[in-house]
């Protein structure tokens, strides 16, 4: 559908080579093993930009962004979406219990999956020559290398289309046809066999990563009209793969292969196992780079992700003719900030007489000013809820390191502020309380999305259908408990205001676990680790972080979030069974607590 | 394929079967068949399926097919979550009402009123495995009101959460990996889950269906459809410009056709995944279109919870379909 939206959200792979070369933003700098020969396993939420980059991987945006021909980029990348991968979801195939059957069948299954979408994607390149090098070499790369692996009745079919007649483009698209066949070949089978699967009746071949796929791609490499440097095979959404498929993944990643084939794995949190199919299991950094996105866009970089993010809204902006800055289109609310301003003047000269509680001059202004504003407009003023989340800053802090986060919100600020607009043409910012509606009206409903989970528990009393619902519950008081217990700190005369993170005194139990591990899946919390609060005992232990999106459903200050809170597992249960009752007991026992813990340094910039 | 007043079951079914099969549930529904047409149509043996995961909202349904059938029943445990498994246990059934046979094709009654979309997928993939060994009636009891604790259609629900996307057993389809994947769902009320699917897969196309009943009584069903479809549209429109298709709510035949005409034109380039989240008589036409082209592939995604105390209320009729495959090859 034609819009004028510059934040319309595009999935990657749907995006043209130029328009995804003009809209990345280099993250590479943040993450750059990615580009070195190795595998490795990218972690993040959705949205945090993983698929994006494995798209500027790819050849044809390479060779746009590096200004080179194919033949002399570093390295050829090959997309590998598993997101809509036939036989992630193939029910068929869970049927096979023979011992080693299974991995066997899947992998031979994944095999040919990967090589018709490396073919695939070769046929689309447009950057051949065509000329009698290419057909000679592809001739003897058929010969060589592909003619032995597809055998019988494929092998013969691609002979008998003249390999060497054909653009190299077709020639491609041959090769991707053939393990088209052998893929549907095995599926049928697979799909026919009515009783438990037996591989008798099976006729074509069987490949294996070490003995087929690896020489293949050892011989594309060799095709000097292709990248002379190893394939990164950008396997998108490895979550998505079942018990069976993750292991056999492992096992490619465990092999010795990375200077022919790096595979570059992107997945959710939810990886199902590092196990191999040998039963040994994967390690970082021996095997793999294990890069976990939100941990590196939640850590103390200075601006890092802010820079990032006004770079993609600065690149989408100019596309669509609007020469605004990332601040100007989302200006802040000035008499808001003049208010909070005048706070921090207060603090500064405060500091100079000599009464100030931090080490620098800034520092209480930073940490005291826009708490004390929020402050302030509870207790007579009763206008807490018109606190503004409206400038860029705030709006990049609820992004909590999820670009789509800020892209879909965006999205929805420029339609609305568009509709208001009329006929009456562009769109040149959006206004202050536009932005602050729309995020508390998203931080509502996330928040909401996670109640319409369990709500029904009411009424069932147990919460049946096994964990998921009962675990939904649990996190959604979990939640609310943690953020009135957020506010709480934010409203005390404690030195350190802005908490927006738990961890635990003592070890968590397995249901608090669950638990947390499901508001990390879900994107609720992000996971990080810190020293213990017992210095003795020493070690580290989890670090939850609340997801900076929800910080208007209790009027939190979302800007630069410091400090962290440590608690009991009763505490946290009680949050889960009554988190209201538990809050209020908790901000009694806030304001005659006298702990000042250290501060760290979380999202400072 | 008739529509007949639940009264007139008895008199429907007077000359008896020898085997019926049905799903326990959580709806009252389940039992509708049983209750209105007295258990003495069944002269051999009733299996009953009997979904684990819900066991504990299963016991009024339990105690009357226990009541009413005594020792004619025969419980069939399944599971949402072992999916595999359950297709074995419904091809068993079959097997084994085909095997016991002592001449004549035995005579089957299917009530899929309260089947899950899937099972019933399953147990029609086994009737037409079977479909010149037996002689299998299905019927389809209606509903009268979903979610009898909203009024209002826009806010009615009756199940959240995706538990996993599959493809259902039998009906995998043609999915060539370097197609692009063109998603077809029939809506209806569970918008959300559809919504749920649809991002997860992260399809090159989509296409929704929703049903559209001739019967005024479901006019309020059909209002409610549309709203959620044109709600789901409206939610990818900017991302996948759905196309939107309207399926009857009660003909099975012209569903299959409707289907088939809308993916003639992409299926040789796309794979094409239908998930059936409307009423079964729609989904039986989803199947009968992957019968006839077996390169669609049908899809099943269990919720996370279901309405369980207030999903439905009973209607008035029923339909009864026989004879589902003699036009098929």
């Amino acid at each position: 559908m034609e819009t004028n939206n510059p934040f319309l959200v595009t999935t990657p792979e749907n995006m043209s080579a130029e328009e995804a070369v003009e809209l990345f933003v280099d993250v590479f700098t943040d993450f750059s093993q990615l580009l070195n020969v190795g595998h490795a396993i990218v972690r993040g939420p959705r949205g945090v930009g993983k698929s994006m980059m494995f798209r500027y991987l790819q050849p044809d945006c390479q060779c746009i962004a590096a200004k080179r021909p194919l033949r002399e980029l570093n390295h050829l990348g090959i997309y590998i979406p598993l997101r809509s991968a036939g036989f992630t979801r193939f029910t068929e195939l869970r049927k096979i219990d023979i011992r080693d059957a299974d991995t066997i069948v899947s992998e031979h299954v994944m095999i040919c999956y990967l090589l018709s979408r490396a073919f695939s994607e070769l046929s689309r390149l447009s950057d051949y020559e065509n000329d009698s090098n290419e057909k000679q070499q592809l001739s003897e790369f058929f010969n060589g290398r592909l003619a032995y692996a597809l055998g019988g009745a494929e092998g013969d079919n691609l002979l008998s289309k003249d390999i060497g007649a054909a653009c190299t483009a077709d020639t491609f698209q041959f090769f991707c046809d053939s393990f088209d066949n052998l893929y549907r070949q095995a599926s049928d089978f697979i799909a026919r066999s009515d009783s438990k699967l037996s591989l008798a009746g099976y006729e074509g071949p069987l490949f294996t990563y070490l003995d087929d796929f690896i020489p293949i791609m050892d011989g594309l490499t060799s095709l000097d009209f292709l990248p002379s440097g190893p394939v990164f095979l950008l396997v998108d959404d490895a979550h998505m793969l079942t018990k069976t498929q993750t292991r056999i993944l492992n096992s490619w990643i465990a092999s010795r292969t990375s200077k022919t084939v790096s595979l570059k794995v992107s997945t959710q949190y939810d990886y199902k196992t590092l196990y191999t199919t040998m039963g040994m299991t994967i390690d970082a950094p021996h095997d793999y780079d294990d890069i976990d996105l939100t941990v590196v866009y939640t850590s103390a970089r200075k601006r890092v992700y802010r820079t990032r993010v006004k770079d993609i809204v600065e690149k989408r902006l100019k596309r669509a003719g609007i020469g605004a800055s990332a601040e100007e289109f989302f200006p802040q609310d000035e008499k808001q900030e003049r208010e909070i301003k005048k706070i921090e003047e207060q603090y500064i000269e405060r500091f100079d007489a000599g009464k100030g509680r931090g080490a620098k001059r800034h520092d209480d202004a930073n940490r005291y000013a826009r708490p004390d504003y929020i402050k302030s407009l509870g207790g007579d003023r009763k206008s807490t809820s018109t606190y503004s989340y409206a400038g860029f800053d705030q709006l990049v802090h609820l992004s909590s390191g999820v670009i789509r986060s800020f892209i879909t919100s965006a999205f929805k600020m420029y339609s609305v502020q568009e509709s208001r607009h009329g006929t009456s043409g562009k769109v040149d910012l959006i206004e202050p309380s536009l932005q602050s509606e729309i995020a508390r009206n998203e931080a509502n409903d996330y928040l909401l999305d996670l109640y319409d989970r369990g709500c029904d528990l009411d009424e069932c009393s147990d919460g049946k259908m096994g964990q998921p619902d009962s675990d939904a519950k649990r996190l959604f008081n979990l939640i609310v408990g943690l953020g009135s217990t957020f506010r709480s700190f934010l409203l005390s005369d404690r030195s350190e205001r802005r908490i927006f993170s738990v961890a635990l005194t003592d070890d968590p139990v397995e249901e608090i676990n669950n638990v947390f591990s499901l508001g990390v899946k879900l994107g609720y919390f992000h996971r990080a680790t810190i020293g213990r609060k017992d210095g003795d005992l020493g070690g580290r232990v989890p670090l939850f972080i609340l997801n900076r999106r929800l910080a208007p459903c209790w009027n939190l200050d979302p800007t630069s979030f410091a400090g962290y809170w440590f608690t009991t597992n009763d505490t946290l249960f009680g949050f889960m069974v009554d988190p209201k009752t538990t809050a209020r007991r908790v901000a009694r026992d806030l304001n005659g607590d006298s702990d000042d813990s250290p501060q760290l340094a979380l999202f400072n910039y | 394929m008739k529509s007949i007043p639940l009264d007139s079951l008895k008199d429907e079914l007077k000359n008896g079967v020898d085997y019926f099969i049905c799903s326990s549930s959580f709806e009252e529904r389940s039992t509708a068949v049983l209750m209105a047409a007295g258990s003495e149509f069944v002269s051999k043996k009733a299996f009953v399926f009997f979904v684990r995961d819900v066991k504990d909202y299963l016991e009024y349904s339990e105690r009357q097919f226990i009541e009413e059938l005594g020792g004619k029943l025969e419980f069939v445990e399944i599971s949402f979550r072992h999916y595999v498994e359950t297709a074995d246990k419904v091809l068993s059934v079959l097997e084994g009402i085909v095997e016991s046979a002592e001449g004549d094709s035995p005579r089957v009654l299917v009530d899929v009123s309260t089947f899950t979309h899937e099972l019933l997928l399953l147990v029609l993939w086994g009737l037409k495995k079977y479909s010149s060994m037996l002689s299998a009636t299905l019927v389809y009891v209606n509903v009268d009101e979903y979610d009898t604790s909203t009024k209002e259609p826009e806010g009615k629900w009756l199940s959240r959460g995706l538990l996993n996307l599959h493809s259902v057993f039998g009906y995998a389809g043609d999915m060539i990996p370097s197609k692009s994947n063109r998603l077809i769902v029939i809506v209806g009320y569970e918008y959300e889950r559809a919504l749920s699917v649809i991002d997860l897969l992260e399809p090159n196309f989509v296409s929704l269906a929703y049903g559209k009943p001739d019967e005024s009584t479901a006019a309020k069903h059909q209002s409610a459809n549309e709203h959620f479809a044109r709600l789901l549209k409206e939610m990818t429109q900017t991302t996948y410009n759905p196309d939107l298709i309207e399926l009857p709510c009660n003909d099975p035949w012209k569903s299959r056709q409707i289907i088939l005409d809308h993916v003639a034109p992409h299926i040789d380039k796309e794979n094409i995944m239908i998930i059936p989240m409307n009423n079964k008589l729609t989904t039986i036409g989803a199947a009968l279109a992957a019968f006839e082209d077996s390169r669609i592939q049908l899809c099943y995604g269990p919720a996370a919870v279901y309405n369980f105390g207030a999903y439905s209320r009973t209607g008035s009729r029923c339909y009864v379909i026989e004879s589902l495959f003699d036009d098929m090859c």
